[in-house]
Formats: structure tokens, C-alpha cells, sequence
């Protein structure tokens, strides 16, 4: 901002704004902290991330590969010899679930990552430069946006055989059009403000106008969007496990056990609910997380 | 002959799930409905032959020959046939007694129009491919028709059991497309209604030649969830439900509501191997595989004991070429011997390859506990399990090194190697539509197979197709037998004299049951 | 008025032939032949040749999709390789299966998510809050079919209320029949209709539930609600009358974005409860390379999301008579 001179003009106004933002940020930390439902949220991500980073220092039997000696044990319930119980092959299922995480969250994570990265692209350009280029990606998104996105990665996912990687690109571009929308809105908003006007009438380029106002205000919506796609994605995967294109065997994801193990579901339950209760928990967090941290950021928002 | 006529008829009567009969007052009523899990795709005979369809429409229509309880080809809509010396002429006499459920009565020129249509590419048929060794047929009387094949094929009849013949007269007025949803046959049940992916409702044909069926009707709804089904058939939404998942039999057999009936088929899944590629063109290789599955432990993981039989070759126990002295000669789990032959065929730090699977529970189950098993011999197998229709393609075009599948076709043993085994040289080279995917090509079997094909005789058929089996598994360690599939039903009390037989289906009212429903 | 919706119903032909456009990309680069699936078991190549050829497979994709573009420009959806019937009359079949569990569903996310919301709105940060609120989230957090398996075990095995899977009559003719004084039909088709409805509306009320906590709160803050109160109306009915009222547009956005995601969740529940609708038709065509069904089902599911959204617009000038079109 060294570029912007004292006065009374449009730099006094957008120096104010920017202290503004400034002053807004431990504001915004106090009310995070103090919000129950977003710290708890904050514990569940942080404890789902620590198991993720750590699961090979957790895991006591491969999670992998089967163990022809435990066969007999196929399916035992939870005990002192494993925990959470065994697979119907003998495998212990807490190994299973903490590797599994480690499976879901990436899985969940690149998606996201990806999806938010080329959405937001995509809706800055579009918002940004307006016209013809918006009205193109725009329309794109739309038509992403008709699809149920169930359909659209098991169409995708069904093209491009069942890989990770495949499913990750699936989820992502499922993802893409509320990125899009979110960051196309807040351009939009700031686009025609005095804020931006006044600091492109200072001579900032484009690149760092987008960078230095629209980023920030975008921010809040984003962070809440990212949280529960964490949480779409999730669920998108079990979906695609009980269509039969999840995540490949042996490699355990949270979906990929529960849909498997939904056909011993009457006679071991456990199998089941564990994975289920996993993904419930981690949703809840991710939910619980993007809601504070947007709570937080902008307290009079409601998306 | 005598003999292992007696074996099969001891091992299919010992097998049988059908509530005798005998004393009970058998009843007439009642609607019978049956959960499936695959909705039929169409009602037309002519142009359809895949299971979940010929399953329903063999309710309401017959073929010429049918299936006794053991499995023998007896009369149905024709009363006897001749079969000429060279085997490919056969000369059909016809019931004269039969109606359609039009009121209009079946005669010869019903029987040459199926077959016409069926073979007539127009009608894109399913039974396309089985039809166009047919070169002339041709009614003589009204109740007698010739039909000549190109090459004699002792299996012919066999293929034939479950083409129902239509009204020719209401197939042509409808169309292939209206009659798929508005058969009009001569069978037991006729057709009412169908509201696709919900119900299909059947009702007694009254006038039904062979016997009054007791049933008032059937009622059949596609459950694709198997655990759904089995809710539905504890709590009476269903009386009969197909196809229920291994654990879900172990539990309703303690279920006094509920009967489970088994019978072991003639199914027959396995592992295979592209003969003429990769490492796995070695039959070194492919027998240190055998030698590295232990087959016995997965199959019992995989189905409890009740889901399937470990399989041998491709004769299930209890078909007409089943070989019990095979058995010891199939590589049974040896790990150490499996490393040997690594080594001899210079693999000793074994090898990468992909394992193909359908989606399936079962065969994904086989595909993941196959990969444990062969990474302890240091072949790295990448499992990808996807959908058939990924699948075939790569098994016609030989980019898939290893895949598993299944396999059903009839009782005839002919349909169990000559049309898995003999080789098509034509279809490899361009990557065509075959069936001997694993590209088994060995001039010696292929000249035993193709003999007992051509000879009328099966007496004098099995040895050789014993040999040629022989050849195939204890050889050749040409592919992996895996199992053979348990047709497990579950029925409400109250539903007598369900048959299950060995081809996975369930009879309703056939020459020998006809189910009824009331309390005992 | 008129003008409006005729733009913005000329808008709608991209995205429709966008979303076809999507689709017949994705299923031709998938790999599988719809010829050799059609002929089964037994098939031979010379007939999945000839059945190609016939099929129009063996020509360019730039042909097969100009071929393709015309016969829908013309409303041909073509006919299913698979079940041997024109599409068109295949979906329609399904359509009302679907749309009366989508309605239903809807209608369970409605009533279950603005009560979750607006309680815990009215008593904010209390332990009421908390349990509606966390409550809420079990609805989006439990995978779909999970969630309908244990419904199933629940309802249909344990206490006996609610059948298991199916459908019963059409709810149109069941409410048809209640008018001619026959309460019967309709009590079969809800009954059948509960348990899939339930599931995939509960996935929807956690969503609601939280929008409508929300806007609620921010509503409350607003001054005509403060002088509402301060009028000495009660209380309850200031937060259904006023809050609510105002909450209605965000909510309406929210439920006309969410439907194509009702809709996907349907492929789900349909196949759960083996209900006969569109849903389960369109993953059955993907596995079967089903193209001409998998074509129509898509674009059928997506014509139905953006004229939905194209109602919300409208609806936004009835809640909000600030809107005006142009």
C-alpha cells in the first residue's frame, strides 16, 4: 500500500477499509474461541488430521494384506485382540479404520483442493472481466450444476475406470460450479465498490486488486463451502462404494468398508458402524469447523 | 450308461430341496411373490436369453424339450424327435393339444417362425449367435418340423431348453418391441401387467395343457439390495426370495418362519489367464498359481460353507462328465512349490500383473484374498475391480492378463470346454467377440472336443471330453477353477413344493412340482 | 413479465445442450461396446459388427453426435439398447415415481429442518440449540444407503410399521381416489413412500435445519422484530410470522440449488428400497452402456433442475415484492 498517498481521497477510503480488515482479524479469532460448536469442531479436524499424519504409528496389524492365518477370525467382534473387531477376512479393524482415514481425508482433501482451486479460478475470471468470458464460464457451470453429482462421478468414474485418482478427479470437478458461483459473487460485489474503483484509480493492476480485496471478502463463504464439500466428498465416495466403484480393494477407505460390510450388517454390526461412525464424526467436524470459521470471519453471513 | 445315470440321479435326489408332497392336501390360490434381484430386461423369448429375463418369460412360455429332475432332455412342446444319421437333421412331432393364452392354437409354423426370427439379424437376438448354425427349418406338417444344422452339434437340444416358443401371430402383430412387453405364450402363468423396476404380475393360465397350475398367479419384484430382500421375506413382503447373501442363509436357518432351500449348480467361476501373453504364457507359471491359491480356505471365507463348492475344473460334481480322480490331480496349496516353478520359469522374484474382478461382493472378495495369496509368492497383483461392460472388452482384446468370471450354459458338457476351449484364432488376431478369452490353443484337445461334439452317443462322448478336461486343467494349468455357485433361495412356511434346480432356477409348475400355497 | 420468462427460458437451451453434450462425451469415451452387451452371453462378432453398423457405432463420434443433436432437437431420445423400448417412454414410466419421492422427501426436509431451525434459533446457545443443532448433522453426516439400511432395520424389521421396499399405488391416483371418497389407496401408497421419502429428506433437513437457524437469527436481530416484541406480541408469534417470512427467500434459494442434489440422492435411496424410479434407471443404464437411456434419464434430470430453478426465480417476486423481472 505504499503506493497510496495521504489525503482525504479514495486512499484515505480504501486505507480505512484495509485497517478495518486488520482490526477485524482478532476480533474474529476471540469469536472463534468462544463459539462451542466451532472449537469442537477445530478438536474433531485436528484429532481426524493427528490420526491421518500417524496411522502407520498406530496401525499394530497390516491394514492391507490378508493374513491367511486370522481367516478363523473372520469377523470377530470387538475385543482385546483387536479393538474394534475384524473384517470378514480376519483383518483388524481398527488398523482398517485409522488407515482408512488417512485414505478418506486425502481423498477428500485433493478434492477439495483441486475443485476450490479451478473453481475459484474460474469464477475470479469470470467475475472479474465480465462480458462474454463470465457469460461462457458461467453457462459451463450451469450445465455442471444440473448434473446430480452422484451421476456425474459415477459417469466419470465408470469412463476412467475406478482408480484414486480417478475419483478424486470425479469428486473435484463435482465441486467446481459452488466454488465458481461463491467467488464470482464476491467480485461481483467488490467489483463496482469504491474500495476497488479507488485503488484502480491509483494505478493497481487487476492481478493485485483481486488479490488485495476480493480474496479476503471471498474468504469467509469459501472456507464454509470447502468444509462441507470436505464432507460431499466423503459421502460421494460411500456412495460410489455402494455402486461398486469406490476406492479399490485391499486399499481401505471409510466408504469402501461400510458399503462391503453393509452385507454383514444383521449378523456383525460393528463393521459397519464403525466406518459409519467415522465418516458421521468427520463430517460433523468439518460441518462444525467451516461454520465457525465463517461464523467468525462474518458474522452476518448466512451461506 | 446305467451306472452313472444311477450317481447322478442318487447325487441330484440327495441334493433336491422339494418338499414331498405326498400326504399333504395340496391347495389351489394364492399369489405367489418372489423377490429377484436383476429386473428381466425383456419378455420376448425371441430375442432375449439373459437369465433375469428367461427366468420370468420360461413362466409363460415352453419349449420344445425340457429338463426332468435329473437334468435329462425330455418332451414338452414337441412329443419326440428323431435325430438323422449324420446328427443334423431333427425331425420335431408337435403336441396337438396346445393353445396360446390368445385362444389360438399351436402348430408347426409357430416353431419355425421363433426360430427364423431368432436367427434373423433384424431382430438383433441374444440367441443370434447359438442360431446361426442353424442352416433350414421347415415345417412339414402341422405338428412336424425339420431342422437342419450345419455341423452336428450333440448339444443342440441342450441349447434349446429355455427358447419358449411365442404366438407367432401376436409377435408379428406387436412387434419384437411390443410383444417384450406383452408375451403371448402357452406356459402355466399368462401375462397381466408390468411396471418396469416395481412389479410383474403373472396370473394362472386355467387352460394349461400339461397340468391346472394351483398357484392364482406370481407376483415377481427386482430387490437389488440382498439384504432388503431378505428383510422383506422375514417380514412376509415376499414369500420366496432368490439369491440371498451367505451370511443372510446362515442366519434365517434359524429362522422358524423361513426355509432355506439349497442346491448345489452347475455354475462355474473362475480365475483366468490370458494363455498367450506375459509371464502367464508359461504353463510353469500358471501352475505355480494353482499351486499358490489356497482355494479350499478362500472359498469357505468367501461363502461360509453355503454360498458355493470349491470347483476343480470346469464340471461341477454331479454334472454328466464330472471326474472324481481328477481332483488329486489338480495342484492343491503348496507355496514352496509354487517358488520353485517361479524359479524354473526365471521368475524367481515373481512378477506384476492386474487381476480384473466384476463388482460383485463375491468376486471381489476372490479377487482381494487371491492377491493376498499370490504376494506371498511374489507376484504383485493390482486388483481393478469394474463393471462387465469395462471388462469384456480387455478379455476380447487380450489386454487383460487376469480376470475373473462366470460361466453358465445348459447341462451339456460340450458347453463346458468345447465352447471355452476351442481355439478362434480369427477372433484373437482382431480382438472379436469369443469365448476362449483365456486363448487356449492346443490342437490335440481341441480335436477331442470338437469329436464328442459331433457324436451322438454320450457314453461314448465322455471319456473324451474327460480326457480334453484332463488336458485343459492338470496339462495345461490352462485357468484357475474357482467354485460353483450354491442356489440359495429363502421361502416363507406355508409355500410347498418349490424346486430348485441345478441350472439356478426356480420351478414353478414344470412336469414334475407344482407349488402351492397353505399350512401343512 | 412475459419477456422475462421467455429469456430466460431461450437461456435454458445452452445448458441443456451443454449437459447432453457432457454426457454423450463421457459415455462414448467409455470404454465397453453397448452392441456386445446388447447380444449377451452368446454373441458372435459378425452380429455385434452387423449391430453396430446398424446402430450408427462404426461412424465418427462427430457424425454419431450430429446424429444425435438432430434426432433431440426433434424430441427423439431414441430407443434403450437394453430393454428394447423407446426412452422417452421409458423415463416417463419412472417419472412420477421419482418426482412423488423427491415431493415427499422434500416435504419431510421442510417440516423436520424449519422446526429443527427455528427451535433452536429461539433458544440460542441453549442445550436445546446444541442437540437440534448436532441432531441436524446426523442427517448429513450418515452415508445415504446406510442410512436407509438402518431405517429398514428399524422400521420394517423391528416394529413392523412401514414395508421394507416397493412401491405402492401412484400417490396422483391415490389423491384422485381420496376424492372419490376411497381413503384406502393413499394410506398404502404414503406407507410405502415413508421410509425412502424419510431417508432422503432427512439427508436434506440437516441443510435446511441449519439455514433456517441462521436466517432466523439474523432476522431476530433486525429491528421490526425488536418493535415487534417490544409491542408486546407474543413471542413465539413474531418469529413465525415475521421471522419466518423473511427467512423464505435464502431458503428458497437453497432448496432450488439442492434439488439436482435431492435428485442424485434419489440414485441412491431408489436402489436401497428397490424403488421403481428414475434414479435407478440411470445407474443401470451406465453399468449396461446404455447410451440412448443414460442420454435422456440425464437430461431429463437436469431439465427438471433448471426449471425448478427457474420457479424459484419466479417465486422470489411472490415472497418479495421488491423484485420486479426485466
Amino acid at each position: 500500500m505504499t503506493d497510496i498517498q495521504k489525503g482525504g481521497g479514495p486512499a484515505a477510503r480504501a486505507r480505512t477499509a484495509q485497517a478495518r480488515r486488520k482490526r477485524r482479524l482478532p476480533k474474529a479469532v476471540k469469536r472463534f474461541t468462544s463459539s462451542f460448536n466451532a472449537m469442537l469442531g477445530l478438536a474433531i479436524t485436528v484429532f481426524l488430521v493427528l490420526v491421518a499424519l500417524f496411522a502407520p504409528l498406530l496401525v499394530h496389524e497390516n491394514p492391507y494384506q490378508v493374513d491367511f492365518s486370522k481367516l478363523s477370525q473372520r469377523l470377530e467382534p470387538p475385543g482385546v485382540s483387536s479393538w474394534l473387531g475384524r473384517d470378514n477376512f480376519g483383518r483388524d479393524l481398527f488398523s482398517r479404520i485409522v488407515t482408512g482415514a488417512r485414505i478418506s481425508l486425502l481423498v477428500g482433501f485433493s478434492a477439495v483442493a483441486a475443485g476450490l482451486t479451478v473453481g475459484s479460478l474460474l469464477g475470479i475470471i469470470a467475475g472479474y472481466f465480465g462480458g462474454f468470458v463470465d457469460e461462457v464460464i458461467m453457462r459451463f457451470n450451469d450445465v455442471l450444476y444440473a448434473f446430480p453429482s452422484i451421476l456425474l462421478a459415477l459417469a466419470l468414474v465408470a469412463a476412467l475406470g475406478p482408480s484414486l485418482t480417478n475419483l478424486i478427479a470425479a469428486i473435484a470437478l463435482v465441486s467446481v460450479p459452488g466454488f465458481a458461483r461463491i467467488m464470482r459473487s464476491s467480485v461481483l460485489q467488490i467489483r463496482d465498490t469504491e474500495l476497488v474503483e479507488s485503488a484502480r484509480s491509483l494505478g493497481a493492476r487487476n492481478l493485485r486488486i483481486i488479490l488485495r480485496h476480493v480474496l479476503p471478502n471471498s474468504l469467509a463463504p469459501t472456507v464454509a463451502l470447502a468444509s462441507a464439500s470436505m464432507a460431499t466428498a466423503l459421502l460421494t465416495e460411500a456412495g460410489l462404494s455402494f455402486l461398486g466403484l469406490g476406492v479399490q480393494p485391499p486399499t481401505p477407505s471409510w466408504g469402501g468398508i461400510l458399503a462391503d460390510g453393509r452385507e454383514f450388517l444383521r449378523t456383525a454390526p460393528f463393521v459397519t458402524n464403525f466406518a459409519g461412525i467415522a465418516i458421521l464424526l468427520s463430517v460433523v467436524g468439518f460441518n462444525l469447523l467451516g461454520d465457525g470459521i465463517r461464523d467468525a470471519m462474518d458474522p452476518r453471513s448466512k451461506l | 450308461m446305467k451306472s452313472l445315470k444311477a450317481i447322478v440321479r442318487g447325487l441330484v435326489a440327495a441334493l433336491l430341496i422339494s418338499v414331498p408332497a405326498g400326504a399333504l392336501a395340496q391347495q389351489d390360490g394364492g399369489v405367489l411373490k418372489v423377490a429377484v434381484v436383476s429386473e428381466a430386461t425383456s419378455l420376448d423369448p425371441i430375442t432375449t436369453n439373459n437369465v433375469p429375463s428367461s427366468i420370468i418369460f420360461m413362466q409363460i412360455h415352453d419349449a420344445l424339450v425340457t429338463y426332468d429332475e435329473e437334468l435329462n432332455i425330455v418332451p414338452m412342446l414337441a412329443t419326440s424327435w428323431e435325430i438323422s444319421e449324420d446328427g443334423r437333421t431333427y425331425t420335431f412331432q408337435l403336441r396337438e393339444d396346445v393353445t396360446f393364452h390368445n385362444g389360438e392354437p399351436f402348430t408347426a409354423s409357430d416353431v419355425v417362425y421363433a426360430f427364423t426370427a431368432g436367427a434373423d439379424p433384424q431382430y438383433q437376438s441374444q440367441w443370434l449367435g447359438r442360431f446361426q448354425q442353424i442352416e433350414e427349418i421347415e415345417a412339414v406338417d402341422e405338428h412336424t418340423v425339420t431342422l437342419t444344422l450345419q455341423a452336428p452339434n450333440a448339444a443342440f437340444l441342450d441349447q434349446i431348453t429355455y427358447f419358449g416358443i411365442p404366438s407367432s401371430s401376436a409377435h408379428q402383430e406387436k412387434g419384437a418391441d411390443g410383444y417384450a412387453i406383452a408375451p403371448v405364450g402357452t406356459g402355466p402363468f399368462r401375462f397381466v401387467s408390468w411396471s418396469r423396476n416395481d412389479r410383474l404380475v403373472l396370473e394362472r393360465n386355467d387352460e394349461y395343457w400339461l397340468t391346472r397350475p394351483h398357484l392364482d398367479g406370481v407376483e415377481f419384484r427386482a430387490i437389488p439390495e440382498r439384504s432388503v430382500a431378505a428383510v422383506e421375506l422375514e417380514t412376509g413382503g415376499v414369500d420366496v426370495a432368490m439369491s440371498l447373501n451367505a451370511d443372510d442363509v446362515l442366519r434365517l436357518e434359524s429362522n422358524p418362519d423361513v426355509t432355506v432351500g439349497t442346491t448345489p449348480t452347475l455354475s462355474y467361476y473362475y480365475i483366468a489367464m490370458n494363455n498367450q501373453a506375459g509371464p502367464l504364457q508359461d504353463v510353469r507359471v500358471r501352475r505355480a498359481i494353482q499351486y499358490a491359491l489356497p482355494l479350499d480356505q478362500i472359498i469357505d471365507t468367501i461363502f461360509g460353507g453355503v454360498g458355493a463348492v470349491r470347483a476343480y475344473t470346469t464340471m461341477a460334481p454331479g454334472s454328466l462328465a464330472y471326474d472324481e480322480s481328477i481332483l488329486e490331480e489338480i495342484p492343491g496349496y503348496d507355496p514352496q512349490k509354487a517358488l520353485e516353478l517361479l524359479a524354473q520359469a526365471g521368475y524367481p522374484n515373481g512378477f506384476s500383473t492386474t487381476l480384473y474382478t466384476p463388482t460383485d461382493s463375491n468376486r471381489r472378495q476372490l479377487a482381494e484374498l487371491a492377491q493376498a495369496a499370490l504376494s506371498l509368492v511374489g507376484i504383485d497383483v493390482e486388483v481393478r475391480s469394474v463393471e462387465l461392460g469395462t471388462m469384456l472388452p480387455l478379455t476380447y482384446s487380450g489386454e487383460a492378463p487376469m480376470w475373473i468370471l462366470g460361466w453358465t450354459s445348459g447341462t451339456d458338457p460340450n458347453n463346458y470346454s468345447y465352447e471355452m476351449f476351442y481355439p478362434t484364432p480369427e477372433a484373437w488376431e482382431t480382438g472379436g467377440v469369443t469365448y476362449n478369452t483365456t486363448r487356449y490353443d492346443d490342437p490335440e484337445t481341441a480335436k477331442l472336443m470338437l469329436d464328442a461334439r459331433q457324436m451322438t452317443d454320450m457314453e461314448e462322448r465322455l471319456p473324451l471330453y474327460r480326457q480334453a478336461i484332463r488336458n485343459i486343467f492338470v496339462r495345461d494349468a490352462a485357468q484357475i477353477a474357482a467354485y460353483h455357485q450354491t442356489f440359495n433361495i429363502g421361502y416363507r412356511n406355508g409355500v410347498n413344493d418349490i424346486f430348485l434346480n441345478r441350472n439356478s432356477r426356480m420351478d414353478l409348475v414344470t412336469i414334475y412340482n407344482n407349488v402351492w400355497i397353505g399350512q401343512e | 413479465m412475459a419477456v422475462f420468462l421467455v429469456r430466460r427460458l431461450i437461456a435454458l437451451l445452452p445448458v441443456l445442450i451443454g449437459v447432453s453434450t457432457v454426457v454423450f462425451f463421457i459415455l462414448h469415451l467409455t470404454p465397453g461396446d453397448p452392441a456386445q452387451l446388447m447380444l449377451g452371453d452368446f454373441a458372435t462378432q459378425e452380429a455385434v459388427d452387423q449391430l453396430r453398423e446398424e446402430m450408427g457405432l462404426n461412424e465418427p463420434l462427430y457424425v454419431q453426435y450430429g446424429l444425435f443433436l438432430g434426432d433431440l432437437a426433434v424430441g427423439d431420445l431414441g430407443r434403450s439398447i437394453t430393454q428394447r423400448q423407446p426412452v422417452a417412454q421409458l423415463i416417463g414410466e419412472r417419472l412420477a415415481a421419482t418426482a412423488e419421492l423427491a415431493l415427499v422427501a422434500m416435504f419431510f426436509a421442510i417440516i423436520i429442518g424449519l422446526a429443527a431451525g427455528v427451535i433452536a434459533a429461539a433458544r440460542q446457545n441453549s442445550i436445546t440449540d446444541y442437540v437440534t443443532t448436532a441432531g441436524s448433522l446426523l442427517g448429513i453426516s450418515t452415508p445415504i444407503f446406510y442410512l436407509g439400511l438402518l431405517l429398514i432395520l428399524l422400521f420394517s424389521l423391528q416394529l413392523g410399521w412401514f414395508p421394507a421396499s416397493g412401491r405402492g399405488p401412484a400417490l396422483v391416483t391415490s389423491i384422485g381416489q381420496l376424492f372419490q371418497g376411497n381413503p384406502e389407496p393413499l394410506g398404502q401408497s404414503l406407507r410405502y413412500l415413508f421410509l425412502p421419502a424419510l431417508t432422503l429428506g432427512l439427508s436434506f433437513a440437516a441443510l435446511l435445519a441449519k439455514m433456517t437457524r441462521n436466517t432466523m437469527l439474523e432476522v431476530l436481530q433486525k429491528d421490526f422484530i425488536r418493535t415487534a416484541t417490544a409491542k408486546g406480541l407474543r413471542r413465539q408469534f413474531v418469529i413465525f410470522k415475521h421471522a419466518l417470512r423473511n427467512a423464505g427467500i435464502p431458503l428458497l434459494t437453497i432448496m432450488g440449488l439442492q434439488f439436482s442434489q435431492l435428485l442424485g440422492g434419489s440414485v441412491l435411496t431408489e436402489t436401497v428400497f428397490a424403488w421403481p424410479g428414475l434414479g435407478r434407471l440411470a445407474v443401470d443404464a451406465i453399468f449396461a452402456r446404455d447410451f440412448p437411456l443414460v442420454q435422456g434419464a440425464v437430461l431429463t434430470v437436469a431439465l427438471i433442475f433448471v426449471l425448478l430453478n427457474l420457479l424459484v426465480d419466479l417465486c422470489y417476486g411472490l415472497l418479495d415484492p421488491r423484485v420486479t423481472y426485466s
